[in-house]
């Protein structure tokens, strides 16, 4: 697909998309302009009030902050951050809801569409009896009422539908209109950075309704796109997604710390803000697995935020807000990784491991981002975070 | 139809002393997003009234070009930033205080260098 003759400023209204009513889309984009109200109107206030009376007060009490968490502590007491914090935590929720309300509508019509495809150039194959590992299933991640895996009618892929619609508000549409920044930053990063990786097979771990996924198959025209997923609704969406935009992807439901897939059968596996959604433990099976699945000269690569060594106390407490306050348990976690050790615990070694910034590949939105990592304004920070691990040639 | 839980798994954090508080803020800013709502409807009916046919059909299926798009972007801002106005206020008295902070430095440091 040529993104390029997109609107910029619009969602991609493909066939699986549950389109909404004049009104709900009032809705909906009420809640764009709030998020985006809140990450440069409000938030940058946060620091003006951490340095004009949090810090100096807690020095002048003898307890200046040593790490970030010192800083959030310091800052819960902050009548500014709190209802800063406040406000982003409804505008979250009013984000699903206002998109809730137009799948709510529209469901039987998205399925029966889900369904008519007859001739599919993909495939999707589910597991009804895979278990829902404890990190997932523990909260509604990022407060998406019933999660990835929820299922309240048969075949369902409601949530599927909510969240394909409710990312673009979430990112303030500056992933681009069909979510892809991630997939395509990474993948122009791939091509640039190992020039001479043709692969046969790529997979894309925790792949969701597939925003980041189907890049590759541009990017790779030769190869053979997978897709795996814990959630059903995911999953079956992801397929109709795909499908609706020509393109060709197997999608399954598999847990990404124990896949079926045999020894070697990938060159390239890539995920996108899949880590921070695992554990500190499943992580780490999660490398493992990808260095079983991996060819000789294979790489994996992993995109998220970035680390919070990179960054002051006080940034990463803003960047962290999401581990207490959005249902993001692991996001904290999963911010002090180290890919040379998870490297060298895999067996891929720790000289192996890497870690690298990359731009955001949609420029069209560079007016509107604020260039910070923070909570609320995610896709704004104009670049991304990626670490991973290569596989030795034999 | 179907019906969807609207309740997120997992404790919700409070962020005031009082938790009407919370429930009181979360109100607002959806009582906020309604009143837009109504607002673009009206626009829609503007637009549309004087044109033909089943009002409130044409209402339910207008989608606005990109120009009204865009529109319609730069008047909810000014919307938000008019309801808002107590917490930018907050944010100006913040960049004031630091700004009348640095001033004071800077005529300490003038006065031990001058």
């Amino acid at each position: 697909m040529n993104t390029a003759t997109l609107d910029p400023n619009r969602q991609f209204e493909h066939d699986a998309l549950a389109t909404p009513t004049s009104e709900e889309e009032s809705r909906q984009m009420f809640v764009k302009s709030l998020k985006y109200h809140l990450a440069t109107r409000v938030a940058p206030g946060n620091k003006l009030a951490y340095e004009a009376r949090v810090l100096p007060e807690a020095e002048k009490a003898g307890r200046a902050p040593g790490s970030y968490h010192d800083v959030r502590a310091l800052m819960a007491d902050d009548g500014y951050y709190r209802l800063w914090g406040a406000m982003q935590r409804s505008s979250q929720e009013m984000m699903w809801r206002s998109v809730q309300v137009s799948v709510e509508r529209q469901i039987d019509e998205l399925q029966a569409k889900a369904k008519g495809n007859t001739a599919p150039l993909g495939s999707v194959t589910l597991d009804p009896d895979m278990p829902i590992p404890g990190y997932i299933s523990a909260v509604d991640i990022h407060c998406m009422p019933g999660n990835y895996h929820g299922e309240f009618r048969e075949d369902d892929l409601s949530n599927g539908a909510v969240y394909d619609r409710a990312v673009w508000f979430y990112a303030m549409g500056r992933m681009g209109p069909l979510n892809d920044d991630m997939g395509r930053s990474m993948s122009d990063h791939i091509k640039a950075h190992y020039p001479g990786l043709k692969p046969k097979r790529v997979l894309d771990m925790g792949c969701g309704v597939g925003h980041s996924t189907l890049p590759y198959v541009d990017a790779f025209p030769e190869a053979e796109i997978y897709g795996v997923d814990l959630g059903a609704p995911m999953i079956r969406y992801a397929h109709a997604r795909a499908e609706a935009m020509g393109k060709k992807v197997h999608y399954s439901q598999q847990n990404a710390e124990k896949t079926n897939f045999p020894d070697g059968h990938f060159d390239l596996i890539v995920s996108h803000i899949l880590v921070h959604e695992t554990s500190n433990k499943a992580i780490r099976n999660i490398m493992k697995e990808a260095y079983r699945l991996l060819a000789p000269g294979g790489v994996v690569l992993h995109l998220e935020t970035p680390p919070y060594r990179a960054m002051t106390d006080f940034e990463a407490c803003m960047l962290d807000w999401d581990t207490r306050n959005n249902n993001e348990p692991f996001w904290g976690g999963s911010h002090l990784i180290q890919p040379e050790e998870m490297a060298e615990l895999a067996g891929f070694g720790a000289e192996q491991g890497f870690e690298r910034t990359i731009p955001s590949a949609f420029d069209q939105a560079e007016k509107q981002r604020t260039k910070i990592f923070q909570a609320g304004d995610f896709g704004g920070g104009g670049s991304w975070y990626i670490w991973g691990a290569e596989k030795e040639k034999a | 139809m179907i019906e969807l839980p609207r309740k997120a798994k997992g404790e919700r954090p409070s962020y005031f002393e009082d938790g009407t508080l919370d429930s009181m803020l979360s109100m607002l800013l959806a009582l906020a997003g309604e009143v837009v709502v109504l607002r673009e409807r009206l626009d829609s009916a503007e637009r549309i009234i004087d044109g033909s046919g089943l009002l409130t059909d044409r209402i339910d299926a207008y989608r606005p070009s990109p120009e009204v798009a865009a529109k319609r972007e730069a008047l909810r801002a000014q919307f938000i930033d008019l309801v808002m106005r107590p917490v930018q206020q907050e944010y100006e008295n913040l960049q004031e205080k630091a700004a009348r902070q640095e001033s004071y430095h800077k005529a300490i440091d003038l006065c031990i260098s001058g």
